[in-house]
């Protein structure tokens, strides 16, 4: 009986270290795999250094692992404004803010060069700084993006309103988004100065086509972020907004750590807090698998004036293969122009390329009738993203 | 005549009402459209560069395929597109020399020169600012080269 009791001490010991250790496996994978962050967007200062001191302080004490910055930081740049920017980023006590903060120019930051620019911001060590992977530039430290967990971050100098987004950096979103997507991730969050939809005192220029067609394109785009207009607010884009949205996301403006605040314009927007608060602000954004939630803070207050979480069930984009050459085949969707089994930005460009084209064959005529018209300019739009 | 052939003679008839209805109706549609390629105030001009285009150097081994301005109010907008055989990263150097030998400004330069696919660069001089996109398409083994002048910036916006 007693060499029986000490066989079922041992015994229960096993068996507790055992499942201790199933624990810890447990935790410690989940902990890995299921990553959550906790980012800052924000923007538009200029002069009003104090207000993004006060509110970098206010960021601060919510521990982001790093902010994004739609624009511009100075009036009119130079050394002592930039200066004077740099500090207040850094609430004026050296926080250490700057160092996880990736700006982007609006058009008052259009003094700087891009040596200028790269003298204050190095974006590649920043995304080193913080954890962030696949660092990918277009022109340095001005056009590009990075991965953070299952997100994709994509900063793009546009200097003022978002007509200003030229066709290479369209081009080079649409590859970056694709090659985002191949590997596996879940959300894109995109971020440059001028609205895609404008709500308040920039109102209205149309985004262009193409760069409409390239967020359809790609399911992972969950969210973007601009400044330029001095609110805090959000509009859900559709078709309702803008019609040729397919692909719908969400749409933050930020831009008033300090310039504002002006008023969001009725009727463009689904919640406006500077309307409501008449104060700076900022957004927090917390990202947990297919959820993001937004917290959206006033200056100088500590809880949210409103939070809001979305969910990507259903738009989660399917990890894609790398694509192999294939040999050329006959056009099987209408629009396909360079016939390499899709409709994209090389199709559009094509089209653009040859409209008003009046030769019989044009590669660019789709519906045969010796034109490149407006009629076949719908049918690639109508086909756009589509693959055979 | 029996019913056999009386069938065969209404398909065919059906058939020559339906092919000259769809004639008319794409003559009027195409006489008349309905809808304009993007803006009103677009004007697309092929193989030769729209009215008010800035000079700027075009690269001796391509041809123009066509340009545009977009006028929207008061602002104006430019675009050029040319075709070239030539690499992204050629094209792309003799940009950057010529541009600054007829005094243009480089402003960014592209992160990566070598960069096979797509290369951008922005110069400016005077008031003008030049966007120029370079793009490896995948169709026919071209390059397209872009030059792009965004409206003006005024510096005294919100």
């Amino acid at each position: 009986m007693a060499i029986k009791d000490r066989w079922s001490s041992k015994s229960k010991l096993l068996l507790f270290g055992f499942i201790s250790i199933i624990f810890y496996l447990f935790f410690t994978s989940s902990t890995i795999h299921a990553q959550t962050l906790r980012f800052v967007s924000w923007g538009d200062t200029k002069s009003g250094t104090s207000t993004l001191s006060a509110e970098s302080n206010q960021a601060k004490a919510l521990n982001p692992k790093f902010t994004i910055y739609a624009g511009d930081l100075v009036s009119s740049w130079s050394i002592p404004a930039i200066e004077a920017w740099v500090v207040a980023v850094n609430g004026g006590n050296n926080n250490g803010m700057r160092d996880i903060t990736f700006p982007v120019r609006g058009n008052h930051d259009s003094g700087a060069s891009q040596a200028d620019w790269s003298n204050y911001f190095n974006q590649a060590q920043t995304a080193a700084r913080v954890g962030a992977t696949n660092y990918s530039e277009l022109t340095k430290d001005l056009t590009y993006s990075f991965d953070w967990g299952n997100s994709h971050f994509v900063g793009i100098d546009v200097i003022g309103d978002v007509t200003r987004m030229s066709s290479a950096q369209i081009a080079w979103l649409d590859n970056d988004l694709t090659a985002a997507e191949s590997r596996g991730l879940t959300h894109a969050f995109l971020y440059w100065h001028g609205p895609i939809y404008a709500l308040a005192e920039h109102c209205c220029p149309a985004a262009p086509s193409a760069l409409i067609s390239v967020l359809n394109k790609h399911p992972i785009v969950s969210a973007t972020f601009q400044g330029h207009e001095h609110v805090t607010a959000y509009t859900h884009i559709n078709s309702s907004r803008i019609p040729a949205v397919t692909h719908e996301f969400e749409e933050f403006v930020t831009g008033d750590a300090g310039a504002g605040p002006d008023t969001c314009q009725s009727g463009r927007f689904d919640y406006c807090m500077t309307n409501e608060t008449r104060a700076h602000g900022f957004v927090t954004v917390d990202v947990s698998g297919a959820a993001f939630t937004v917290n959206f803070y006033k200056l100088g207050t500590t809880s949210p004036q409103k939070t809001m979480t979305f969910s990507k069930s259903g738009l989660t984009p399917t990890k894609t293969p790398t694509p192999t050459p294939k040999p050329t085949i006959p056009t099987k969707i209408p629009g396909d122009l360079d016939k390499d089994g899709d409709v994209d930005i090389f199709d559009y460009n094509l089209l653009i390329e040859n409209f008003g084209s009046t030769s019989c064959g044009n590669v660019a005529d789709i519906d045969g009738n010796c034109k490149v018209d407006i009629f076949d300019y719908n049918t690639l739009v109508e086909n756009f993203g589509k693959t055979g | 005549m029996d019913k056999r052939d009386s069938n065969l003679l209404l398909v065919l008839l059906s058939s020559a009402v339906l092919l000259i209805s769809t004639f008319i109706f794409t003559s009027a549609v195409q006489k008349e459209p309905k809808i304009r390629f993007g803006k009103a105030s677009e004007n697309v001009v092929t193989k030769e560069l729209v009215s008010g285009f800035p000079l700027i150097p075009e690269y001796p081994a391509s041809y123009l395929e066509n340009s545009y301005k977009q006028e929207d109010g008061t602002s104006v907008r430019y675009v050029g597109n040319w075709l070239t055989s030539d690499s992204v990263p050629q094209v792309e150097m003799w940009y950057k020399e010529e541009l600054v030998d007829s005094g243009w400004v480089i402003d960014n330069l592209p992160a990566d020169e070598n960069d096979e696919q797509i290369q951008y660069l922005v110069a400016k001089k005077a008031e003008l600012t030049l966007q120029l996109s370079i793009i490896r398409g995948k169709a026919q083994n071209l390059t397209q080269i872009i030059a792009e002048f965004p409206p003006q910036i005024n510096e005294d916006e919100s």
